[in-house]
């Protein structure tokens, strides 16, 4: 290139140059279809998406599947499509795009850039050890990346991933993250879901569909990545404090059994917790514990309640803490959205965006109701109208609590809204 | 606290420096008592200073017990608070889950209205519907009306080896049965306090939260719509009975329109192949008829010529016998004679009009339809009829309209069909009464109204009285002759000339006899 500029043929250059610029940009290509064949609803979402990314042989594919859909026969449509295009995501409990939430849909999210680095990494056995599980699937990714990247591992930019939403201890699957990754390296992720069935949820990676597993992709190149995460819910009533704990499970808080705090504040409503996995109750106001600088307290769902009255959740609240009733409304949890939305649009530094992945929590879904289509809607108003938005709702999700300059510890989650924004 | 012991302890120490230097200036025994004094009044102090101390202790207790009341109020607060709004909430779900309802039943009622087959009724329910009002399965069971058996008409979010499997087992549980029977709905909203039916229903269907509700058409169930999720966290509530009775209500309607649609299409079908039938029943019998006209035409025309040559020759004999040409005849010869002669006469008219009318029948005799004038027309006319009615003493008024002068028509012919109806006027009508002729113009055609102030025509008569051979039965037709003929011949001659006539008549007050011909022949027919 330098020859040819000092040769004179500055004109040349300027187009080599652009055409390079041009090469180098982001593609994004979104494709959806809720067709009731499965393998059609793979094929059709992944030939929508391929159109949309007017070019061929995507570099990385997404996706997200309602577990409406007979899996393997989804993931066939999808693969019949793109072929070998390295591929990645996590079943649903509803799925959103641009122009709106959906259920029993199948989305392909297909990306193309010669910028894009990434690599692949997937773990099993959360219901074992998910420490271990953490570590199989940092461990795979992180070694894969140093694969096709050797001498740019400070270049691993964000680790996306989808870790099974109903097994295991999820923070503890993060620590063993952190510990091969590092303890701050931005970690974003949803949890799988199953429509609210909570029997099974799956994820895929390549040609694998797990169960009760954890896929990941660690992302990286010279694209800029933008993360944001709220809530919205506000402690209310007294605090209290867990006294006996192990693992995700809450045995007993101020010395009384765990559910006796949703006894205490719901009265005879209270049976529902104790009778169904996820009921309104557990869904609607959490359990929050304050993490010391952080704005927003930290949320757990109680999954089911066992008949000692313990509470089971999805990730720890360890021994010790002080925890407290959380209540949130619409217009604090779109708010909520709203704030997650200009962080991740802040870390971007004003690189220009070219998707949004984000991961609502069911929480979010049940509370919003008729107006959980909002949500898309406040995010259109902070990134624009036409920059792609794609997400499903989730059992859980990943991400640092406070995402100034994507710095910050991530935790597991519950009832967030958690995005990631891909720039330029 | 400490603050203040550490000021009390320095003062004592100074006190006490003070009392050594106060010992040097005053002498010991002065110093001792000083001293003594200083330590009296640190002691009283402190004593003090302690009783204030327990006194903000008490208070600053208060204070922590009063904030500790007011935070656990504020907890039962924050308690009243989160029912409040887990209430607002569940009416809030359940409220969008209505309105969601309610919308997606608009749409779905307006698929199921659009067919009329009983099969399409149920496919018009559509899975994304069943999803849009919350539930994951959905299932149609039908009461065969033949086979006396249950039957599943849709399903939704059902697996082919579940549908089989509840096929199978849907007659051997007496439960879909019993449901019909009681014909009450039934709301299940978590396994947990279901009954022993309700669960094994539950089981069957792999449903955990559902509701049943029954079909009714026309006050007898027929069927049963069942709805319901597996996953208890979108479980169904009271609320939505309500909704699914309007779904089987529409479906119920759907049923019922298609029936009658297909009944009704079915009589419309058979009412068409009856009138089909009928058609040609009767295509077939006009034609025998026109056959048979044709005949008694051809029979008529034939016999009628054949009769003339002889009553030719009757008439010419009679009148050469009459005028005693063949020699004087007595007057008894003379009157027998004369009356041959007559009615030899009258036998020819007949002969003449029955030729004519088979003539124009059989479109023998064409119409020499040309511009006469209706002056001339006219006069002659009434030249004939006029002594006729002075006879009677009958005033005949004739009017003429929109400055007539000519029609078009056959002279001859258009004559003998006035000539015939004012001959019927001055038969039927009393001495002293009135005819009126008026001549106008209709559209594109030339009215003419005859109308007498005779006995009239009884209405039973009316319509027959233009057919051949019929005569009206009254007094004076009794009393005179008539052919039958001459109605029937003007119908004829005015059908020729592509025009119409009919008549009104009150008993008693007289007849009117309208014919119209068109104003302008669109083809001259010359013969």
């Amino acid at each position: 290139m330098s020859v040819v500029a000092q040769n004179g043929r500055n004109l040349l250059t300027v187009i080599f140059y652009y055409s390079i610029i041009k090469k180098m940009a982001l593609k994004v290509g979104i494709g959806q279809s809720n067709n009731f064949n499965s393998f059609l609803a793979g094929k059709e979402a992944a030939r929508f998406a391929l159109r949309d990314l007017k070019e061929d042989n995507p570099h990385l594919a997404f996706t997200f599947i309602s577990t409406y859909y007979r899996q393997e026969e989804a993931i066939e449509g999808i693969k019949s499509v793109i072929g070998e295009t390295p591929l990645i995501g996590s079943s649903t409990a509803g799925e959103f795009t641009s122009l709106g939430s959906t259920r029993h849909s199948l989305i392909v999210v297909l990306l193309k850039s010669k910028e894009l680095q990434f690599s692949l990494g997937w773990g099993d056995g959360m219901n074992k050890d998910s420490r271990e599980t953490g570590h199989q699937a940092a461990l795979t990714a992180n070694r894969n990346f140093l694969k096709i990247a050797p001498q740019e591992e400070l270049n691993r930019k964000v680790f996306i991933i989808f870790p099974d939403g109903l097994s295991g201890n999820c923070a503890d699957l993060l620590r063993g993250i952190q510990e091969i990754l590092g303890r701050s390296f931005p970690i974003i992720g949803g949890s799988s879901g199953d429509d609210f069935l909570f029997q099974k949820t799956y994820q895929y990676c390549h040609k694998l569909i797990l169960s009760g597993g954890v896929v990941g992709v660690l992302l990286g190149g010279k694209l800029s990545f933008g993360i944001g995460s709220r809530h919205g819910w506000k402690p209310l009533g007294k605090p209290r404090t867990v006294t006996k704990a192990l693992g995700n499970i809450i045995y007993e808080i101020d010395h009384q059994p765990a559910v006796k705090i949703y006894e205490d504040y719901f009265g005879p409503e209270v049976i529902e917790l104790k009778t169904e996995p996820l009921a309104n109750i557990g869904i609607l106001y959490p359990l929050g514990m304050a993490i010391p600088g952080e704005e927003e307290y930290l949320l757990r769902n109680p999954l089911t309640v066992t008949e000692e009255g313990a509470l089971v959740c999805g990730a720890e609240i360890p021994e010790g803490e002080e925890v407290r009733l959380m209540i949130g409304n619409k217009d604090t949890v779109l708010e909520a959205v709203s704030q997650a939305g200009l962080t991740a649009l802040k870390n971007l530094y004003g690189a220009k965006v070219k998707i949004v992945i984000a991961f609502s929590s069911i929480s979010r879904n049940k509370l919003l109701g008729r107006y959980k289509d909002n949500e898309i809607e406040v995010l259109k108003k902070i990134f624009g109208e036409n920059v792609p938005i794609v997400g499903f709702y989730s059992y859980g999700e990943q991400a640092p609590l406070t995402s100034e300059i994507n710095i910050g510890q991530t935790y597991f989650q519950n009832a967030s809204f958690t995005l990631l924004a891909i720039g330029e | 606290m400490s603050t203040k012991a550490t000021i009390l302890f320095i003062t004592a120490v100074l006190c006490t420096v003070a009392s050594i230097f106060l010992n040097q200036i005053l002498g010991p025994y002065a110093g001792e008592l000083m001293r003594i004094i200083i330590l009296i009044a640190f002691f009283i102090t402190s004593v003090w200073m302690i009783e204030i101390e327990e006194r903000k202790r008490k208070v600053s207790e208060v204070a922590f017990e009063k904030l500790r009341q007011a935070y656990n109020e504020l907890d039962e607060q924050a308690k009243m608070i989160v029912r409040t709004d887990l209430q607002l909430n569940k009416t809030q779900q359940e409220l969008d889950k209505k309105i969601n309802g309610l919308y997606t039943l608009h749409e779905l009622g307006r698929n199921i209205n659009m067919t009329f087959d009983v099969e399409e009724v149920f496919k018009s329910v559509k899975e994304n519907f069943i999803h849009r009002l919350g539930f994951e399965k959905f299932l149609i069971i039908i009461l065969d009306e033949e086979t006396k058996k249950l039957e599943c008409k849709r399903y939704i979010g059902f697996s082919e080896e579940d549908i089989s499997k509840i096929k199978e087992k849907i007659e051997e549980i007496p439960h879909f049965k019993n449901i019909m029977k009681e014909g009450k709905p039934i709301l299940v909203e978590r396994p947990e306090v279901a009954t022993q039916m309700e669960k094994e229903i539950g089981e069957l269907l792999k449903l955990r939260s559902f509701i049943i509700v029954p079909i009714y058409l026309k006050e007898i169930i027929v069927g049963l719509i069942i709805i319901g999720n597996e996953s208890l966290f979108s479980r169904v509530t009271e609320g939505d009975i309500e909704i699914i009775s309007i779904l089987a209500n529409q479906i119920a309607q759907g049923i019922e329109n298609s029936r009658l649609y297909e009944q009704l299409w079915h009589s419309h079908q058979e009412l068409e192949l009856r009138v089909k039938e009928r058609t040609k029943e009767l295509a077939r019998a006009n034609e025998e008829l026109k056959r048979l006209n044709q005949i008694k035409s051809e029979f008529v025309a034939a016999v009628a010529h054949e009769l003339r040559t002889p009553l030719t020759s009757i008439k010419g004999y009679a009148s050469i016998l009459s005028m005693g040409k063949l020699g004087e005849l007595t007057p008894e010869q003379k009157e027998r004679v004369e009356r041959i002669d007559r009615h030899s006469t009258e036998l020819a008219k007949l002969i003449n009009d029955l030729l004519d009318i088979s003539r124009i029948e059989s479109g023998k005799i064409g119409m020499e339809i040309k511009e006469i004038s209706l002056t001339q027309l006219l006069k002659d006319i009434l030249d004939l009829i006029n002594p006729q009615a002075e006879e009677k003493n009958i005033e005949i008024n004739l009017k003429i309209k929109d400055n007539l002068q000519t029609i078009f028509a056959d002279y001859d012919h258009i004559r003998r069909v006035f000539i015939n109806i004012l001959g019927n006027a001055i038969k039927f009508t009393p001495p002293k009464g009135r005819i009126d002729i008026s001549i106008y113009k209709e559209d594109s055609f030339i009215r003419t109204d005859i109308s007498d102030t005779g006995i009239g025509i009884a209405p039973e008569d009316l319509p027959k009285i233009f057919t051949e051979f019929f005569r009206a039965d009254n007094p004076i037709n009794r009393e005179k002759k008539g052919t039958g003929l001459g109605l029937s011949l003007c119908k004829k001659i005015v059908e020729a000339h592509k025009g119409k006539i009919w008549v009104d008549s009150t008993l008693g007050k007289g007849t009117t006899f309208s014919f119209i011909i068109p104003a302008k022949p669109e083809l001259t027919v010359v013969k």
